[in-house]
């Protein structure tokens, strides 16, 4: 009995002994570092690119009726990183990313600008990085181009009147209705876009236009 | 003697748990009507001032919850009862939309009545109905914490667009001086089979279903 009693003491004695071994040898071991590659600021030169300021209120008119909708900007910038690409030893980029929020005081669609410096990862690795920026509204999206020299792609319009304004070197941009988009669903189908002032004009896919309106 | 009957107790517990809901509670074939059809799911809303914005709707879908009921820890019965509800978003994500019928299980006032919530934007209306009987409890507002009180009346037919809609539903708040107010429903015009006809924001903007 006494023996019986020694050798069970002993042997949980034994396996807690190895439990508390495993356990030491797997928190002490260090963790797999991989290499973070700081892409640093965007130049200030695209940054020069996004017209808004925080507290800005712009003003957009509906055609049809001369509804005036007043937007509301903020603006902000954040750190991302890029997840690592699955390849053993691959780096990840840590990128700036500008964003503004233009928010309507009336029921219809909020307007969103991004800008970031991703671009330069691709140019690391020696690829081709467009660069451009990105707007997203009423169910659509589109390329910005963050400077002239990149904008050969792009239809610029010389000049645009609006409500009594002329607007120059103005982006005639093209969107991209989003996954959400059915037939019937009303979209932004071509957004009017210029370093000056930004959002100049909207014209829906169902033939609504919004227009920047300017004292 | 005394274990034979905890035995018998225990046996009883385990079997009544072990049984199939001994009844079901349904939502009444007349509120059924008051989803929109699969082909009324998708359609477009215009305001006073000619903007637009496109609504889409999923299919209705159902599903059963089950009670159970005990007497001084003993199961003595249990029951299931039936969830219909159908939601949709506006195109421009201002105007989301959720319509819910739970069956009557609990035999609240009024007998006989099904538990209809209408969720629209900021806005969740509350109460029982019956077929074309409306009983309103309240409509509520999270962000205010504000309960308020609104009026709800069947209209044998309604017109927008010169579309002439059979069997509307009216819901409008009795009061709607809230500072507070921003793009809030105030009054809904709610068709059978078709869904959202209508509606008033803040009491100052009213929009408008466009005809197919």
């Amino acid at each position: 009995m006494k023996s019986k009693k020694q050798f069970f003491r002993k042997t949980a004695g034994t396996i807690v002994l190895g439990i508390m071994v495993m356990l030491f040898a797997a928190c002490t071991k260090e963790p797999s570092k991989t290499e973070v590659i700081r892409l640093g600021d965007i130049p200030e030169e695209y940054l020069a690119t996004l017209p808004y300021q925080n507290g800005d209120v712009i003003k957009m008119m509906h055609e049809s009726n001369r509804q005036i909708i007043n937007y509301h900007v903020s603006r902000g910038h954040f750190s991302s990183l890029d997840e690592p690409s699955g390849w053993y030893g691959s780096p990840v980029y840590d990128y700036q990313v500008y964003w503004i929020t233009l928010k309507p005081d009336y029921p219809t669609f909020e307007m969103e600008l991004f800008l970031s410096n991703e671009y330069m990862r691709y140019e690391l690795e020696g690829l081709d990085a467009s660069k451009t920026g990105y707007i997203v509204l009423a169910n659509s999206d589109a390329n910005v181009p963050f400077i002239n020299t990149d904008a050969t792609d792009y239809v610029m319009l010389d000049s645009l009147e609006v409500n009594g304004h002329t607007y120059y070197d103005v982006f005639k941009l093209d969107c991209d209705p989003d996954y959400t988009v059915t037939e019937g669903t009303i979209y932004a189908a071509i957004c009017y876009y210029n370093y000056a002032k930004g959002f100049v004009g909207i014209e829906m896919s169902n033939g609504e236009k919004y227009w920047l309106c300017e004292e | 003697m005394k274990t034979k009957f905890l035995i018998i107790i225990a046996l009883a517990f385990v079997t009544a748990s072990c049984t199939k809901p001994t009844q079901s509670y349904y939502v009444q074939d007349s509120n059924r009507v008051w989803f929109a059809d699969t082909a009324n799911l998708k359609f477009t809303m215009r305001d006073d001032n000619g903007v637009s914005q496109s609504f889409s709707f999923a299919d209705i879908d159902q599903y059963m919850s089950e009670q159970e009921s005990y007497f001084m820890g003993i199961y003595v019965k249990d029951f299931e009862f039936e969830h219909v509800y159908q939601s949709g978003f506006s195109s421009f994500s201002t105007l989301n939309m959720s319509v819910s019928l739970t069956a009557d299980h609990l035999e609240d006032e009024p007998e006989g009545t099904d538990d209809f919530r209408m969720d629209f934007g900021p806005a969740h209306y509350t109460m029982r109905i019956d077929g074309n009987k409306f009983y309103p409890r309240y409509c509520y507002e999270y962000d205010n914490d504000s309960e308020m009180e609104f009026m709800a009346e069947y209209l044998d037919k309604y017109n927008v667009y010169d579309v002439e809609y059979q069997g509307v539903m009216h819901l409008k708040l009795v009061d709607v001086a809230y500072p507070w107010m921003t793009n809030f429903p105030t009054e809904i015009y709610y068709a059978k089979h078709y869904g959202l006809i209508q509606c008033n924001l803040d009491d100052k903007l009213t929009l408008y279903r466009l005809p197919d």
